[in-house]
C-alpha cells in the first residue's frame, strides 16, 4: 500500500472529493467514495481499504481522469 | 492612472514592449518596440467618432468577450492614455486594402495607415517589472463544460456582466431567455491547488467570490449563492469576518467540496453541479442556473521572453524569481532590476500596493546613486 502511495502520489490528496465528485459509481452507490478510500489509505488505514468488499467486488473500476492531484 | 499621466516627471510609454536591456545597475539602456498603433498620439483626442464609424465587431476582451468592440478602439472607457489603437490584424484597411472610414471621419487627422514599429533607446538608473497575470483558461477542464455550457461563465466574465458599465448593464442572464438566475454556484480553485495544471493557491479567488456572491444578492433578493470550496483561505486582516457577515447578512452558503463534474439539461439549460459533501460523506446534486469558474490566476503572458531579455529568472511556477523569497522579494538577481505584485508570486491588492511602493523606493535607492 506504501507503495502505492508513493506511485501514485496520493499524499498531494487535498481531499476536496472531486474524484467522488466525477465517479459515476459514487452516483449510484452511497457506500462507495474514492475520496475516502484515499484518505483511509493515507491516513493508515489500510486494513480497512485491503479489506474492504465493495472494492474488492467490484469487477472493473472505472479508470479515473479527474483526480486533480494526480 | 490620469494622476500618474499627468505627473510632469512621467512618462508613460503605452503599447510598447521593452526589447532589450544592456548595462549595469544605476546606468541602463532599455530599447523599447513603440508598436505601431496607426493612430498619432499627439493628434488623437479619443472622441471616438472613428470606432462609430468602424464596420468590424470583434469580441471585446474586456468585457470577458460578451459584447463587441471595434478594430479601431480604446480597450475600456477609463484607458490611459485616451488615445485610439487599430487592431492590425482584424481592421478591414490594413488586412484588405478597404473601408477606410476612420480616417475618413476624423476631424484631427490622426489616423496614419503606414505608420511602422518605431524604436526608442532609453537611459535609466532601474527597471520595475509589474507585468501581473493572465487567467487560466478552463476550457481544457472539460468535466466543467466550459465552452460548451452557456451557463458556465468565469468569474471575469461573471464581473463584467455585473458590473453596471458592462456588456448587460449590471444584469445577470442565463440562456435561454436571459433570465436572471436562482440558484448560483461559484466554484473555487479552477485550474489551481491542481498538480494537473497549476500547483499553487491563487490567492485572490476566495475573497472575491464571495465579494461576488454578495453582489448577487444586493441585486436580487430571491438570488441563492453556493460557493464550494476546498479551504477557504480568508487570510488577511477582516477578511474572515467579511466571510462570516457574507454567510450570516446575505444567505451564502458554503459548500466544502471540489466538484467533479457539471452536465447540462440540454433543454432548459439547467445545470447539475455533482460533487462530494466531503462533510457529511455524500455524493450530492446541485442543480443551478448559472455556474461561475472562480479561475487561476497565471502569470502574464510572454513572461518567459521577458526574462530573456530582462536576464532575470523565472521559477517553476512562471512567476519571477526574487533573490530571497523573505528578505529581498523584490530583488531579482539581476542588480537594478526590481519585481512587484503579481509577477512576482500571487497577492492580493494591498499587497501589490506595498510591493509597488517598496519596489520604487529600491529603485530610488539606485537612481540616488546609494545602492546597497
Amino acid at each position: 500500500m506504501k507503495q502505492i502511495i508513493r506511485d501514485t502520489k496520493a499524499y498531494y490528496c487535498v481531499e476536496c472529493g472531486k474524484c467522488s465528485g466525477y465517479c459515476p459509481v459514487a452516483r449510484v452507490n452511497p457506500d462507495f467514495l474514492p475520496r475516502v478510500i484515499v484518505e483511509k489509505s493515507i491516513s493508515g488505514f489500510n486494513k480497512d481499504v485491503e479489506e474492504d468488499k465493495e472494492l474488492l467486488s467490484r469487477q472493473m473500476i472505472v479508470p479515473c481522469v479527474s483526480l486533480p492531484q494526480k | 492612472m490620469n494622476e500618474c499621466n499627468a505627473h510632469p516627471n512621467i512618462d508613460i510609454l503605452s503599447y510598447s514592449e521593452v526589447i532589450g536591456l544592456v548595462g549595469d545597475t544605476g546606468d541602463f539602456t532599455a530599447r523599447v518596440r513603440r508598436k505601431a498603433r496607426f493612430v498619432n498620439e499627439d493628434k488623437c483626442t479619443g472622441c471616438g467618432d472613428c470606432a462609430s464609424k468602424c464596420p468590424s465587431k470583434i469580441p471585446n476582451e474586456y468585457n470577458g468577450n460578451l459584447d463587441k468592440r471595434k478594430s479601431i478602439y480604446l480597450p475600456y472607457p477609463q484607458a490611459v492614455p485616451r488615445v485610439m489603437t487599430i487592431d492590425k490584424e482584424r481592421c478591414l484597411y490594413l488586412t484588405n486594402g478597404k473601408c477606410g472610414n476612420c480616417k475618413k471621419v476624423c476631424n484631427a487627422g490622426a489616423v496614419d495607415y503606414d505608420m511602422k514599429d518605431s524604436f526608442l533607446d532609453i537611459n535609466v538608473a532601474a527597471v520595475i517589472v509589474a507585468t501581473g497575470f493572465d487567467l487560466f483558461d478552463p476550457t481544457s477542464m472539460e468535466e466543467y463544460g466550459y465552452g460548451k455550457y452557456a451557463n458556465v461563465l468565469t468569474a471575469m466574465e461573471y464581473e463584467r456582466m455585473i458590473c453596471a458599465s458592462g456588456p448587460t448593464m449590471g444584469h445577470l442572464e442565463t440562456a435561454p431567455g436571459k433570465e436572471h438566475p436562482k440558484k448560483l454556484a461559484f466554484i473555487q480553485c479552477i485550474g489551481s491547488r491542481d498538480l494537473q495544471h497549476n500547483a499553487y493557491c491563487s490567492s485572490v479567488c476566495c475573497m472575491h467570490a464571495v465579494k461576488e456572491a454578495m453582489l448577487a444578492r444586493e441585486h436580487y433578493e430571491d438570488i441563492e449563492p453556493y460557493i464550494f470550496y476546498t479551504d477557504l483561505r480568508a487570510v488577511g486582516k477582516g477578511f474572515e469576518e467579511y466571510t462570516k457577515r457574507a454567510h450570516k447578512e446575505y444567505g451564502i452558503q458554503y459548500i466544502r467540496a471540489r466538484p467533479g463534474q457539471i452536465t447540462e439539461d440540454a433543454a432548459t439549460k439547467k445545470l447539475s453541479i455533482w460533487y462530494d459533501d466531503t462533510v457529511n460523506r455524500k455524493v450530492r446534486k446541485l442543480e443551478a442556473d448559472m455556474a461561475v469558474l472562480c479561475t487561476c490566476l497565471v502569470p502574464a503572458k510572454g513572461h518567459e521572453e521577458l526574462s530573456r531579455t530582462l536576464n532575470i529568472d523565472i521559477d517553476k511556477d512562471g512567476f519571477f524569481r526574487s533573490i530571497d523569497g523573505v528578505t529581498a522579494p523584490l530583488d531579482s538577481a539581476r542588480a537594478g532590476v526590481f519585481l512587484a505584485g503579481y509577477c512576482q508570486s500571487p497577492k492580493d491588492i494591498p499587497e501589490s500596493v506595498a510591493q509597488g511602493s517598496g519596489a520604487a523606493a529600491r529603485a530610488a535607492e539606485v537612481a540616488g546613486g546609494k545602492s546597497q
